[in-house]
């Protein structure tokens, strides 16, 4: 890595450099990353680290944990007990119990599970409009079978998926006056992006994914009496249109396979990419007929990824899942703390709106801040929480922050020098470590 | 056509690069939210492209004691059943099943004529403003809530805040938050002078407030220093230092509150609207408190009943918030005012539905005159989307308010030269 020793003194000391030194316990210069490289990996490709998995794969190293990550099987998972009062509250509830399961099972085994969560908030739908748990439950079925598989399948799959068809009002449109709702936003949020296509596409479209509904069990079906009948033209392409031939229009489009590849490194890396690398990924996902993991292989395998630490939010449902572990919370404990998920905007199967959840820096405002702060001093200062160490390093490791700031280090040690106690100091360190800027950040 | 045109020219501004770069998440990154909260204002105003520099700019004197409540009804809310014109050419032939009963409707004038929901604003006395909208519309969601947010009719990415957080930069002081969100955060109110801030619980900030000599006081140390910059900050890390830093600053004014008052319905809005008048009652220096409905507008389907319920939330919401105000001394000092990023279409679709559209109408309450402003949109001649168009662009509304109510001259927030509507204060 970057960090040497004639380097440390050098008045061009870079930005890596210089957190590489803040950190704790500098050896040497390719082996004090390993650590913090392997904590960041696990950060973007699982909802961890949790406590003691990095230590435990620091003599694997970062390369063979990615080879890991990428050579892990598909997961299955049974369809959890939807009875009762709370259905919605009980499909909820089983996906964080997992996603805090999952990591803590096999930490190189997440990112299966991290696909399925971004594709929720891809395309998205929401129960408040679908008001159905066994449709909302086939959807997510769908995001898991498609997760890493082709972005084509999982388009055409998801267009005639009865939770998606009545999200987006696909549920019963005629082909007479068809509801143009699902076609703008197939283009707009799924595939193209804006600019990409005019407003009689959006119509066009509407008219060839006509004739799709919602049938008593639940299931989408297509009505050829309900279709529109007659020939469409739509991005470019002219004819009598289904809906698989929507999608296939779409997925042919040039903008399609940068726009997901834009999205996909964006998620992983935390920031746009350069124009050249955008190229790049997607003539690697066009190459691969749309097949989604050799592009994330792509973005995860590229040195980008590796050196962008905290560059992007832990959106609530990762923090919650960071905090589960890190702090060991158990029953009411734990259900309490996802209710702060309202509270910092994001409760999975309940996206704000049509766009999923955004990735900007809402999430570090001050009110998710007092949020954060607030349930972090909460559960630390109770007399039943756990201490796993009374001092800054040992708090930071178990934490999993291999690398902070000079500021937040200060923070701790001066908040450290304040308490005599083992268990007060023990606690305190805890309740800072999990409301430090890093802790928020991926 | 003028629509790819001008979509095209917002994508440029943007700095869009390549096909996949128009990601629609663009209208909800806040590019000011890594800004410090005060550093040197010169220095923030001199970086934008605008005529924008809110160290510069003093709002007229005389209107310190006034506040701004915005109501934001997210989705696009339908004009033609808010403000029904069934006294207009073309009324009776625009729509075959999306129509409210006329014996039911609450009149205005002999043209136009409110919701029937909308009974206790109807007696009390509501402004109406017709016609709003943007010369250019556009039909999503996500780029015309950017431009409502921002104050830019025409997407043009002038401004890096969002216009309400603009006019909070002018018209606030050192307050810990001079304009406050309820109910979900907005990027419209995003400040680049003065602070502002999202709310969830208002408890919550107890733990930085709590003083006992011992864990507490220590942990706030460590918090405080963890606030501080460091090199090699990314530009997130400085956004999540910032936040903490307003978070400190906001939780020692949060204890304080004056309590809520009796009397409010269940409604999101509602209790929304119980916190603003908290907060309102309070002498935080807080003048603008943004609230989300928190109904549904984006109706394309079973639009009448869905729509008529979220009248029936704004109508008992607003009328307990004003009640409320009346008893905190407060009712001549608050005006209320409604956005929502577009109306819905001007003809119904196939499932009793409305799908999206341009103009529409929007309302103010509270210290207002009550009217009918503006005229209302052509039911005859739509755009070639069959929409509405406007009458009354956005900055004439947005201007009016800054400059009438709040003292800010509306060029000094907005770009052009917004017409201003007279009379309404």
């Amino acid at each position: 890595m970057l960090a040497s020793s004639s380097l440390r003194h050098s008045a061009v000391m870079t930005t890596l450099t210089q957190r590489l030194l803040a950190r704790t316990a500098p050896t040497t210069a390719s082996s004090t990353d390993t650590a913090p490289a392997i904590a960041h990996l696990l950060r973007r490709t699982s909802f961890g680290p949790f406590p003691g998995q990095v230590s435990a794969l620091v003599d694997k190293g970062y390369e063979a944990c990615l080879d890991g990550i990428l050579s892990a099987g598909t997961p299955t998972a049974d369809k959890p007990s939807l009875a009762g009062d709370d259905a919605h509250g009980s499909l909820r509830n089983w996906w964080l119990d997992r996603l805090v399961s999952v990591t803590a099972t096999d930490p190189l085994a997440g990112l299966h599970e991290r696909m399925v969560w971004l594709w929720h908030g891809h395309f998205t739908s929401g129960f408040d409009k679908v008001d159905n748990v066994e449709m909302m439950w086939n959807q997510h079925a769908l995001f898991r079978q498609h997760a890493l598989g082709s972005f084509r399948d999982m388009a055409r799959a998801v267009t005639k998926d009865a939770a998606m068809l009545r999200y987006l009002d696909g549920d019963g449109s005629p082909g007479d006056a068809p509801n143009e709702n699902y076609s703008r936003e197939l283009m707009e949020l799924f595939t193209l992006g804006r600019g990409h296509y005019t407003e009689s596409d959006v119509r066009s479209g509407a008219q060839a994914l006509s004739g799709w509904y919602v049938d008593q069990a639940g299931i989408g079906r297509f009505d050829e009496g309900n279709h529109f009948d007659g020939t469409v033209t739509f991005l470019g392409r002219s004819g009598r249109m289904s809906a698989d031939d929507v999608i296939d229009a779409v997925c042919a489009h040039e903008a399609c396979a940068p726009f997901v590849a834009h999205k996909l490194h964006a998620h992983f890396v935390g920031s746009a990419p350069s124009k050249e690398r955008l190229i790049e990924l997607a003539k690697i996902f066009s190459a691969g007929n749309l097949e989604i993991k050799p592009l994330v292989e792509a973005i995860l395998r590229h040195e980008s990824l590796r050196t962008a630490r905290y560059t992007r939010p832990r959106l609530p449902s990762e923090w919650i899942t960071a905090v589960t572990a890190t702090l060991k919370l158990e029953g009411d404990t734990v259900r309490d703390l996802r209710n702060a998920g309202g509270d910092l905007g994001q409760i999975l199967f309940e996206p704000p709106n049509v766009a999923g959840w955004p990735g900007s820096s809402k999430w570090v405002n001050a009110g998710n801040s007092i949020t954060r702060g607030s349930r972090a001093v909460n559960l630390c200062l109770r007399d039943e929480a756990i201490r796993p160490s009374a001092t800054v390093d040992g708090v930071l490791a178990h934490c999993g922050l291999f690398e902070i700031s000079q500021t937040t280090r200060n923070g701790l040690d001066d908040a450290a020098s304040r308490i005599p106690g083992d268990k007060e100091r023990a606690q305190v360190l805890l309740a800072l470590a999990i409301t430090s800027p890093e802790f928020a950040l991926a | 056509m003028n629509t790819s045109l001008s979509r095209r020219q917002f994508l440029q501004v943007m700095g869009a690069i390549g096909a996949g770069s128009a990601l629609a998440s663009c209208a909800h990154t806040s590019k000011s939210a890594g800004a410090p909260a005060s550093s040197g204002a010169g220095g923030v105003g001199s970086k934008q492209a605008g005529p924008f520099n809110a160290a510069a700019i003093k709002p007229a004197a005389g209107f310190a004691g006034r506040s701004l409540v915005v109501i934001e009804m997210g989705g696009g809310n339908d004009g033609i059943t808010t403000v029904v014109p069934h006294g207009l050419a073309g009324y009776g032939s625009l729509r075959s099943k999306v129509l409210l009963k006329p014996e039911d409707l609450l009149p205005l004038n002999d043209k136009v004529a409110l919701h029937p929901n909308l009974k206790a604003l109807h007696t009390r006395g509501i402004a109406v403003v017709q016609g709003v909208g943007v010369p250019k519309p556009d039909g999503s969601h996500f780029a015309m809530s950017a431009r409502w947010w921002a104050g830019d009719p025409d997407g043009k990415g002038t401004y890096p805040t969002g216009f309400f957080g603009r006019l909070a930069d002018v018209i606030g002081d050192d307050s810990p938050a001079v304009a406050i969100a309820l109910n979900g955060t907005t990027p419209s109110i995003n400040s680049a002078r003065v602070a502002s801030i999202s709310l969830a619980d208002p408890n919550a900030g107890n733990f930085l407030t709590a003083n006992d000599k011992g864990p507490y006081d220590a942990f706030q140390a460590g918090f405080n220093a963890m606030t501080r910059a460091a090199p090699g900050d990314s530009a997130i890390m400085t956004a999540a230092r910032k936040g903490m830093l307003d978070a400190g600053h906001f939780a020692h004014h949060l204890g304080t509150l004056p309590d809520a008052t009796d009397g409010y319905p269940g409604h999101a809005l509602a209790q929304s609207l119980s916190m603003a008048a908290r907060l309102l009652s309070a002498n935080l220096g807080t003048r603008i408190i943004h609230v989300h409905h928190g109904g549904g507008f984006d109706t394309h389907e079973n639009h009448l009943d869905r729509h008529a319920a979220n009248m029936t939330a704004l109508d008992e919401s607003v009328d307990a918030f004003l009640r409320d105000l009346e008893t905190r001394g407060l009712a001549n000092r608050v005006v209320v005012m409604t956005i929502s990023e577009f109306g819905r279409r001007a003809t119904d679709n196939g499932g009793a539905g409305l799908d999206h559209g341009a103009a529409s109408v929007a309302l103010m309450m509270g210290a207002v005159k009550p009217g009918v402003y503006g005229d209302y949109s052509s039911l005859t001649k739509l755009d070639d989307d069959h929409n509405l168009i406007a009458t009354t662009n956005m900055t004439d509304y947005y201007g009016t308010v800054a400059q009438g109510w709040l003292g800010v001259h509306a060029t000094d927030v907005l770009e052009g030269a917004p017409n201003i509507i007279p009379g309404i204060f």
